[in-house]
């Protein structure tokens, strides 16, 4: 076990225990909301391990037949009590339910407490440490699926499939780390929350992961704009289910059967305002949104009116994904899909600008295409190649990387962010940024055209994705 | 992962001097920004762009030849570098029958967002009242009710009595801030 430079598995399970002692003069607050139970895979039964409900800290094991293709962790909470954040060292974090460790036959191959490198594409070994990456938030509901970096595609290409024989996964979420750290605070750091339990379901795709697939997608009607007997006949609609189509093509994935689903009349009236994108705790409008998702192995994509915020001058964003990855094939849950704003579906449609090739200048139904890509890949697996100050980036080594030093223009270096936290006039890069590496095969500066980008740009955005990217994809359980 | 946050707090270090960007560069920055997909940029952000920032907002807020989702984006962002040109635009998009809906909601969050309480209950009373589509009110109440304080409130459960009961829904959020649940 490698400890971690701060939280150490022994220290949390003590200090864990010690809070258990002190629970008993403050009571459990009431759960917040009303929170999903677990909710079954639609996958063939062959294809589900349900290995029931554990505590944090408890360790579940199960087989891994050789050749598998891929392996997703699904843990879905069962204790409404349990907090939903920490705070450390001020910062209020989600209460991310992420495996402490897993192993296979006793190789360590994750570990929430080994700090990733801003590049973690070279951090660790295919055998080993940082061949599994997690870095989302996930309350309530998380997942982990593998592959998800360049390590453990090398593994797969070395061995025929992702690590075989006996698996073990460590129950674990933040609540359980921050117990064991100083500083930090769990809930609201005066009631007496109980540890998290979740139940386990783990989801076996067979290998090997071939070079195409089929990808199912739902279209939730959250907006009020379009209703599930009407929208296959409409023309933007079907140009933005076309442009999808090619974007997921660059993945060798077909868009398979696509179905639309009206939420209820009232659903569609209390959100036909838009759908606050502030609040992404499970008590949240986005998350009552995706659990009305239903049992299905489909993506599943919520087409709302437009997303908002309550935050003065905040701009919102288009696009919002549950989880990274998501509980694919697990309908129902608060990180069942993603939500895309349809805004600018209607835009263009019926001109010139939406007849030809994919123009996200003028065609709105294109943008909105880009978008439900964007998030499906998110769904899948996929984080920014770049995060937005160019110091974080993906698991995936053949993803253009774009730091901030390297690529902002000489004005803006020097607002570049060198450490700590991020200031208001910390310098994000842009598409201009990192697309010197198309004319410049020499440039360092890379990925601003990438379907994954953080930024979606009329002039540069393509909708690239890399082979690597492509083979994350396909191996998700939800590709056929 | 806990971990990894605490390691980079630690390492917290003074920025070096900053250069000023051009205001080409700003205007570039403003409309790249507006490409964010799933990332918020938040109002201190826009204000630090700097006073280039405000004019590029505003021109891309009122400009029919932009996506509303630009729109959107570009006024909200103004009601942080700008209130008094957010109030302006946001007055006239409120009103202005042929905009994007989501462009005029947007309008009436910023009035909500840049006008003292007095001041926004004047200018939202109508469109509470009467704005079509329903969707316009809708947002109204719910600007009036979270920035409007609770004097606001007896209009805002007033007109939600007068909505067919199939539009309260809508009405939802105004209504649970004025209950104080939100």
């Amino acid at each position: 076990m490698s400890p971690s430079p701060i939280v150490r598995p022994a220290a949390a399970v003590i200090a864990f225990a010690l809070a258990a002692c002190g629970r008993s003069s403050s009571p459990a607050p009431p759960p917040v909301c009303a929170l999903p139970t677990p909710q079954a895979s639609a996958l063939p039964a062959a294809q589900v391990l349900r290995l029931g409900t554990h505590g944090v800290g408890e360790t579940v094991s199960f087989q891994v037949p050789p050749g598998t293709g891929s392996v997703t962790i699904v843990q879905q909470g069962t204790q409404p009590s349990a907090a939903q954040t920490v705070t450390h060292q001020g910062e209020v974090l989600g209460n991310t339910v992420v495996p402490w460790t897993v192993k296979v036959g006793g190789t360590e191959f994750f570990n929430d407490g080994a700090v990733a490198p801003a590049d973690p594409a070279a951090w660790g070994t295919p055998n080993g440490i940082g061949s599994i990456y997690f870095g989302t938030e996930a309350v309530w509901t998380g997942s982990m699926t593998v592959p998800n970096t360049t390590n453990m595609l090398d593994y797969v290409d070395a061995h025929g499939g992702v690590p075989s024989g006996s698996w073990s996964v460590e129950v674990n979420d933040y609540a359980r780390e921050c117990r064991g750290t100083t500083g930090c605070v769990v809930g609201d750091g005066k009631s007496g929350y109980p540890a998290g339990s979740y139940d386990v379901t783990v989801l076996l795709k067979a290998g090997p992961v071939v070079s195409t697939g089929t990808l199912d997608v739902t279209f939730y009607l959250v907006t009020d704009r379009l209703d599930a007997a009407t929208a296959p006949a409409s023309g933007s609609v079907a140009r933005m289910e076309q442009t999808l189509a090619g974007y997921l093509a660059g993945a060798g994935i077909s868009l398979g059967t696509v179905r639309f689903v009206d939420l209820p009349p009232a659903t569609k009236a209390r959100f036909a305002a838009g759908v606050d994108a502030d609040d992404t705790s499970p008590c949240g409008e986005v998350a009552s949104v995706l659990q009305t998702s239903g049992p299905g192995n489909t993506m599943n994509l919520f087409l709302v009116n437009h997303l908002t915020s309550t935050q003065v001058g905040t701009t919102r964003v288009v696009g919002v994904d549950g989880t990274v990855p998501g509980p694919s094939s697990v309908g129902g849950t608060v990180a069942s899909g993603a939500l895309v704003s349809v805004e600018d579906l209607a835009v263009g449609q019926g001109t010139a600008a939406c007849a030809g090739a994919v123009n996200l200048a003028g065609c709105g139904a294109d943008g909105t295409a880009y978008v439900a890509a964007h998030e499906t890949g998110h769904f899948l697996g996929l984080y920014h190649p770049t995060e937005s100050y160019g110091t974080l980036f993906d698991p995936v080594k053949d993803t253009p990387t774009c730091a901030c030093t390297a690529c902002a223009p000489p004005t803006q270096v020097a607002s570049c962010l060198q450490s700590g936290k991020p200031g208001a006039s910390t310098y994000e890069v842009t598409g201009a940024d990192c697309t010197k590496q198309l004319s410049n095969p020499s440039s360092p500066c890379g990925g601003g055209e990438n379907l994954m980008f953080w930024l979606r740009s009329a002039a540069r955005s393509t909708g690239a994705l890399t082979a690597q990217q492509s083979r994350i994809l396909r191996a998700n359980a939800l590709v056929e | 992962m806990l971990a990894a946050i605490a390691l980079v707090a630690a390492t917290l270090a003074a920025a070096p001097p900053v250069a000023a960007p051009s205001d080409a560069e700003v205007r570039a920055h403003v409309e790249a920004l507006l490409g964010a997909i799933d990332t918020p940029i938040p109002a201190a952000r826009w204000r630090a762009l700097g006073p280039a920032a405000a004019p590029a907002l505003a021109a891309l807020a009122a400009s029919e030849d932009q996506m509303p989702s630009t729109r959107s984006k570009a006024l909200a962002a103004l009601g942080a570098a700008d209130a008094g040109e957010a109030e302006r635009i946001s007055r006239v998009l409120v009103d202005a029958p042929d905009a994007p809906l989501t462009v005029r909601q947007t309008a009436v969050r910023t009035l909500g967002h840049v006008l003292a309480p007095a001041r926004l209950r004047a200018a939202l009373a109508p469109v509470l009242r009467a704005a079509l589509p329903v969707g316009l009110r809708a947002v109204a109440a719910e600007a009036l009710a979270r920035h409007a304080g609770q004097d606001a409130c007896a209009e805002v459960m007033d007109q939600v009595s007068l909505e067919p009961a199939a539009d309260h829904p809508r009405f939802e959020r105004a209504a649970a801030l004025c209950a104080g649940r939100r």
